[in-house]
């Protein structure tokens, strides 16, 4: 406690030297990001959330970090955002199965997600698989609803209608020490195996480096029950879900004079298997055995400098190549057809951002994007399309004590080129603005009232356009706006069991229009891409926070809960109309409490999904029941002379409860996890 | 720390409860629907089925049914009559035909054909055949087109199969390898016609017909046609109609015949094809091209002449209403009276829609199916009410147990439902009458004209619970989303007693349950246009009427044909109309007069043509009989609607007997007379159901 309370301190002081030191505490998410760079001592890590004093994000934000995020019992990036409120989670089962977000259901190709301050891109189908982003090294996740309050940043990211950062550790080293080591490994159900390991050296007190490595294995077998009343009753196996996944990162963390950069290559290699929908078959007579293979590389180094007391500069750059093989062998499942592709992505990416501080409460920034896409893949007819995006944009942002605003104004120009002459969709160029404003109505409380207007879009991605047969090179963006009010409170108390109270509440409206859909033409197996569609989102997001003292024992509790109506509103002759549209609950929450006692860390956690429909049209047949799982862990730090380990163990879904996320794609059960984490 | 332990401890159990859900999910019983008038009078074909295929990976194929003699529509039959099939249907249904008792639906993406009984569809077997697509029968053996045929050092070169069943014993008896992704198949005599696709190589697909001797089940060549061949139809001159998808592209989709004494290709015709079917000398061809950059879809309905062997019609739909088709996806055709079935898919993932269409193409009904309703089996078998256990275990039986009187009024179903045989008596109609809405039979009695009623009993007092409706009354009502809501409504008034001497006969006070129009008739939502069309929009609480038997009977359509007298001064005539030239009189009545008293609501049909070709019966708000859909919340009664004879509310604890009167006085052209139809009852308590009163 002492120390934090040091730590808290010297970072605070730090902070108010900084350039974003207003708006950048509300979490040690957005700190991370923001100061890691300039930042000379890193003690970063160490900041708790004990008696931490901030200011307010002027855009709903969520972050979970630290310890908390330690804590969870998550696999990977996909399982801790549930935890978030107005998120929904895409999962298609087991350690190896798609994982997506979508923030305020508005889609997941409009969430912007970013490793480290850049863009993960996919220009193919525009969707992140989070289950692949290991927690091992992950050091905070946050998700910003409408773009980051920040001016100073690259223009990608003003440009998606949500966004979800994460951001790995950084080297942190002990006044004496120049090297940091950790090897940890977990094992449990489904035939898990997960070594991993970090490296971190200092080489001066200008450069540090971390080299850190996984493996993972997994059967992803599971057993799962369908059952209906006065019915049938049958358990399975899931099979072919099995994953053999290796990720390797090497990073550089330098200092300058004014500034910092760092430099850091990622690489991923994977094989999986498709286990499929579970759907009705003769039992045990037909194998599934779809595989997988992906290989992702990206190399991406970030600079930035203040040059005098006004301006300073960012420079954003990435290289990343992506390979998907995917195998359906009829040799192995004679039910199958013969499909066997490889696709290919590569992107490049440039980004300067330039701020100024005109007065101490105003600042403009101005940020340029270049990006350069292409695919290629072995498919009849592919069109090869290849895609520049450039990006412009211009930025202002106002503070005062009680009052803040900002503005921003992008610009988006895409050239998309294919190697058949007329393949190609035609140029786009678009503007789109964001307004966000805060007011704090007492001086001296932690009160303040919020709200932001966004207009965004997402382009077709060149799957919806190219893919040969289903894509459409008449499509238009789809575009969303998003309009939130909402308010923050917070109160610290010196005595008495409850130490911190912490509530955000937002409302929200958004519209999605031109929303790309996938239409059948004239039969089952020929379908194409169109802009039909319109939906409007009502939405409510509650979270709050609690530190609770019980003597030795400190408590942190937080709840979320999700209110949302997301209608489709394409067609009032249509008998659906109006109907909410698929996989979205109108009631969504979660629960976690976490008690810490000397070495001892104590962890539940609640999600809860409510009732839902598959189809936009409501019916008794598409009706999804409300799931909900309890998940606990117990973990011990161990000291030894000069090492610690921790063990923690896990149950998840503790009630054994049998759910699907999606159709036909059930969930495991009860399952269970050890993990052993050893610092040296 | 121990206090907070418990704490916490009590408070996450309670969230726990709290949470707790029905685990389990139900067994989705049918949605049942009345789309049309009933047909008393239905030839041999019965009704038909239809296969939903659902869309895959949903494991949503689905299977509907349409009764003809009731003019229900019922949507999944398939995990109510089968609770123990694991995963129901399954996914996606590529084909559905009936054999002799037997209906058989290929699963595609199950890689199984599912065996029914026809009468129940009540599973039998299943066959499981790898990526099966079609199958077709004869002289007892089923065969089935399967894309997985032997694979080959080339994945990509792997031909389909023809898969023989022995349907006496569900078994596989032989395999005959063919082209590639075969689809449909024609027994032509000895030989069985197999249209191979090619799908799966595009672009390289197949162009030929495989012909298979029967008796030696093997190839014996292939007839070079065109490419991505699928439908298959053979026509009485022997010739056989192959369809051709083209690529999608460049290639259209067009239609070919081949002369199956030459094996040879006689002829092309440029008329795209998406499904076809034949009946008689007629082939019913719909096409559906998708046009990108329009983003529409381009759709002709058409007929090629057999005969003659040409386009002799562009537009089988004849009165506009094909632009309401999204996607047609299926046609059938009833070989007895010629009516066009059409379904459309939407979009897909959404529940589509079947249109019925008369022989001339004018639009009968529409309902509501399944996803993606495609593939259509008429069948000869009238399908068997499904077995109902009574849930709660008990011995209460949820339906009418008994029929103590019924006196329909005159109308053009009276001596028809239920059927009078000459010397019948009142016993004896009776008895027909129970046999038709008793029990769950789920058959269906006519009250004729107003005034006409039934009384029927229980065998237990039906309970009046607080706050919940209580019974409801089948008839065959049906609406349209129109605002006001209409269709097809012919209100009853429903009377409610209690057997309160306690000896088992209707023989206590009656009250009457006060709907809508019995407390504020102006508040009916068809009221005003009602009445701007000149109807008689009172309600009467003290309404008498009386029919004079016909002095003869005509047997051709007659307009004054059975004469009643009302004590508001009113008199007129009952029609005698085209379709029905039964008496309209109760045959075994012997009385020269009918005489019937109670309340009368207003008139709710209106000619909305102008020229008598559509008539709306509009819909009551609610609280009476045959005035919504039977699945609507509104054919669900609560008993504390009752009121005595002046109009008072009384409570009573439970009823024993329901007495059900037709409730309006109108001659609705050549639709007939409004009279309320009846087909059972059903205590909701019994049945578990809980809806809420208004």
């Amino acid at each position: 406690m002492k120390r934090s309370l040091h730590t808290l301190i010297f970072t605070t002081a730090l902070a108010t030297l900084s350039l974003n030191a207003a708006r950048a505490q509300y979490v040690e998410g957005d700190r991370l990001r923001d100061h890691s760079i300039t930042d000379t001592v890193h003690r970063i890590e160490s900041v708790i959330t004990v008696g931490r004093r901030k200011a307010v994000e002027t855009v709903p934000a969520q972050v979970l970090a630290g310890q908390e995020l330690k804590r969870l019992n998550v696999v990977s990036v996909a399982d801790a955002v549930r935890y978030f409120s107005g998120i929904q989670i895409k999962d298609y089962g087991g350690i190896g199965g798609l994982k997506t977000v979508n923030i305020r259901s508005m889609g997941t190709q409009h969430v912007g997600v970013f490793y480290d301050g850049v863009q993960l891109g996919n220009a193919q189908n525009g969707q992140i698989d989070l289950g692949r982003f290991s927690m091992d090294n992950m050091e905070a996740i946050s998700v910003y609803n409408g773009q980051k309050s920040n001016i100073f940043q690259s223009a990608k990211d003003f440009a998606s209608a949500g966004a979800l950062y994460m951001t790995t550790r950084r080297p942190t080293f002990d006044s004496t020490k120049r090297n940091n080591l950790r090897l940890s490994f977990k094992t449990g159900s489904f035939g898990t195996a997960n070594p991993a390991a970090l490296w971190e050296h200092r080489f001066n007190e200008n450069l540090d480096a971390q080299l850190s490595a996984e493996y993972l294995y997994t059967t992803g077998r599971y057993k799962f029950s369908y059952r209906k009343l006065n019915g049938y009753d049958t358990t399975e196996v899931r099979r072919n879900g099995d994953v053999n996944a290796v990720r390797a990162e090497g990073g550089l963390f330098g200092r300058i004079k004014n500034g910092g950069w760092r430099a850091k290559i990622y690489f991923y290699n994977s094989e999986r298997g498709y286990p499929g929908a579970s759907v009705r078959e003769e039992p045990g007579k037909f194998r599934h055995e779809d595989r997988q293979w992906d290989r992702n590389i990206f190399a991406q180094g970030s600079l930035r400098r203040h040059f005098g007391k006004r301006y300073s500069l960012m420079v954003n750059a990435k290289y990343a190549y992506d390979f998907l093989h995917y195998l359906s062998d009829p040799r192995e499942d004679v039910s199958t057809m013969y499909v066997d592709n490889h696709y290919h992505q590569q992107e490049a990416y440039l980004s300067l951002a330039n701020e100024v501080r005109i007065k101490d409460w105003w600042r403009a920034s101005l940020s340029a994007d270049a990006q350069f896409n292409t695919l290629t893949a072995d498919l009849i007819d592919f069109a090869y399309p290849t895609r520049l995006t450039m990006l412009g944009s211009a930025a202002t942002a106002i503070d005062f004590e009680r009052f803040k605003m900002q503005a921003s104004l992008l610009y988006t120009f895409i050239h998309d080129h294919t190697r058949y002459a007329g393949a190609a969709a035609g140029d786009r160029d678009e503007w789109t603005p964001t307004v966000i404003v805060q007011y704090k109505p007492l001086r001296n409380e932690e009160w303040s009232l919020r709200a932001f207007y966004k207009r965004i879009f997402r382009m077709p991605t060149l799957n919806d356009l190219y893919y040969t047969f289903i894509g459409n090179k008449y499509l238009k963006p789809e575009y969303t706006t998003q309009y939130n009010v909402g308010a923050v409170y917070g109160r610290n108390f010196h005595r008495g069991i409850v130490r911190r109270v912490e509530v955000q509440a937002d409302t929200y409206f958004n519209q999605v229009e031109d929303k790309i859909i996938a239409m059948p033409t004239s039969n089952q197996f020929q379908w194409t891409m169109l802009n039909l569609g319109y939906v409007e989102i009502l939405g409510v997001d509650a979270s709050a926070q609690l530190q609770w003292k019980f003597g030795p024992v400190t408590v942190n509790t937080r709840l979320n809960y999700t209110y949302q109506e997301a209608q489709d509103r394409t067609d009032p002759t249509s008998e659906w109309y109006g109907g909410q549209i698929p996989y979205i609950p109108w009631h969504s929450g979660s629960v976690i409490v976490g008690g810490v006692w000397r070495d001892w860390d104590l962890n539940y956690s609640f999600i809860y999904t409510g009732e839902r429909y598959e189809s936009r049209a409501n019916t008794p047949a598409n009706h999804a029941q409300p799931w909900y799982t309890s998940d606990m862990s117990l973990s011990r730090n161990i000291r030894f002379k000069r090492s610690s380990l921790r063990v923690t163990i896990e149950v998840n879904n503790i009630f054994n409860q049998q759910y699907e996320v999606v159709q036909c794609y059930p969930m495991p059960g009860t399952n269970f996890k050890v993990k052993l984490n050893w610092t040296l | 720390m121990k206090t907070f332990g418990k704490l916490l401890a009590i408070s996450l159990i309670a969230l726990f409860l709290e949470g707790c859900r029905e685990n389990i999910d139900p067994i989705l019983p049918p949605e049942n629907s009345v789309v049309t008038y009933p047909d008393p009078m239905v030839g041999d074909v019965k009704g038909f089925f239809l296969l939903n295929e659902g869309n895959m990976g949903s494991n949503k194929a689905s299977l509907d049914y349409f009764d003809y003699e009731s003019g229900e529509y019922s949507c999944n039959i398939f995990p109510q009559r089968n609770p123990n099939v694991v995963k129901e249907l399954g996914d996606v249904g590529n084909d559905l035909q009936v054999y002799g008792e037997r209906l058989y639906a290929v699963i595609n993406c199950s890689n199984l054909i599912e065996i029914m009984e026809l009468s129940t569809a009540k599973h039998i077997g299943t066959v499981s055949i790898a990526n099966c697509r079609y199958i077709t029968f004869d002289k007892g053996f089923a065969y089935v087109s399967s894309y997985a045929g032997p694979v080959q050092i080339d994945p990509n070169a792997r031909p389909g199969k023809i898969v023989k069943i022995d349907t006496a014993t569900l078994s596989i008896v032989g395999e005959c390898v063919v082209g590639y992704q075969p689809e449909e198949m024609a027994v032509v005599g000895n030989k069985l016609y197999v249209a191979n696709s090619g799908g799966y190589r595009v672009p390289n697909y197949d162009t030929t017909v495989s012909v298979i001797d029967l008796e030696t089940f093997t190839e014996l060549k292939r007839i070079e046609v065109a490419i991505n061949l699928h439908r298959l139809e053979l026509d009485r001159y022997g010739y056989l109609w192959v369809s051709s998808r083209g690529d999608y592209n460049d290639k259209q989709s067009a239609l070919y015949a081949i002369d199956t004494r030459t094996d040879e290709v006689a002829l092309k015709l440029d008329l795209p094809v998406g499904n076809m079917t034949r009946c008689g000398d007629s082939l019913y061809v719909y096409s559906n091209a998708f046009d990108k950059q329009a983003q529409k879809h381009n759709i002709s309905y058409a007929i090629v002449n057999l005969a003659s062997r040409e386009v002799v019609d562009r537009h089988f739909i004849k009165d506009g209403t094909e632009s309401q088709i999204v996607v047609p996806y299926g046609v059938a055709v009833n070989p007895e009276t010629r009516e066009i079935l059409v379904t459309d898919a939407g979009d897909y993932v959404t529940p589509g829609k079947l249109h019925c269409y008369n022989a001339d193409g004018v639009r009968q009904w529409s309902v509501t199916t399944g996803d993606i309703p495609a593939h259509i089996a008429f069948t000869h078998r009238r399908l068997k009410p499904a077995e109902q256990t009574t849930p709660g275990g008990n011995d209460t039986n949820p339906y009418i147990t008994s029929v103590f009187d019924y006196r329909p009024a005159v109308g053009q179903f009276v001596n028809e439902l239920p059927k009078y045989e000459a010397g019948d008596t009142q016993e004896k109609m009776n008895a027909k009458v129970l046999a038709a809405i008793g029990n769950n039979a789920r058959s269906q009695i006519s009250l004729g004209g107003y005034g006409g009623y039934v009384i029927v009993g229980f065998d237990h007092t039906i309970p009046n619970v607080s706050g919940l409706r209580d019974f409801r009354v089948l008839g065959n009502a049906f609406c349209n989303p129109t605002t006001p809501v209409g269709g097809s409504c012919e209100p009853g008034i429903i009377m409610v007693s209690r057997d309160d001497n306690g000896n088992g006969q209707p023989d206590d006070a009656w009250y009457e349950i006060a709907g809508s129009a019995h407390r504020n008739v102006k508040g009916e939502a068809f009221y005003d246009i009602a009445k701007q069309a000149g109807l008689d929009v009172e309600f009467y609480s003290d309404y008498q009427i009386t029919y004079y038997r016909p002095t003869s009977e005509p047997d051709e359509p007659t307009i004054e044909y059975i004469r009643w007298t009302d004590n508001k001064q009113s008199e007129g005539y009952c029609i005698k109309n085209s379709t029905h030239l039964q008496p309209y009189f109760p045959q075994w009545i012997d009385a020269e007069t009918l005489t019937f008293s109670g309340s009368r609501l207003p008139q709710n049909g209106i000619d909305t043509s102008g020229k008598e070709t559509n008539f709306v019966l509009y819909r009551f708000a609610y609280g009476y009989a045959d005035n919504d859909a039977n699945t609507n919340v509104e054919s669900a009664i609560d008993i504390d609607w009752a009121v005595d004879s002046e109009g008072k509310a009384v409570s009573l604890n439970g009823i024993d007997f329901i007495k059900i009167y037709s409730g309006v006085n109108q001659q609705n052209g050549w639709i007939g007379e409004c009279s309320t139809e009846i087909s059972g009852i059903e205590d909701l308590h019994a049945l578990g159901e809980r809806i809420a009163t208004r």
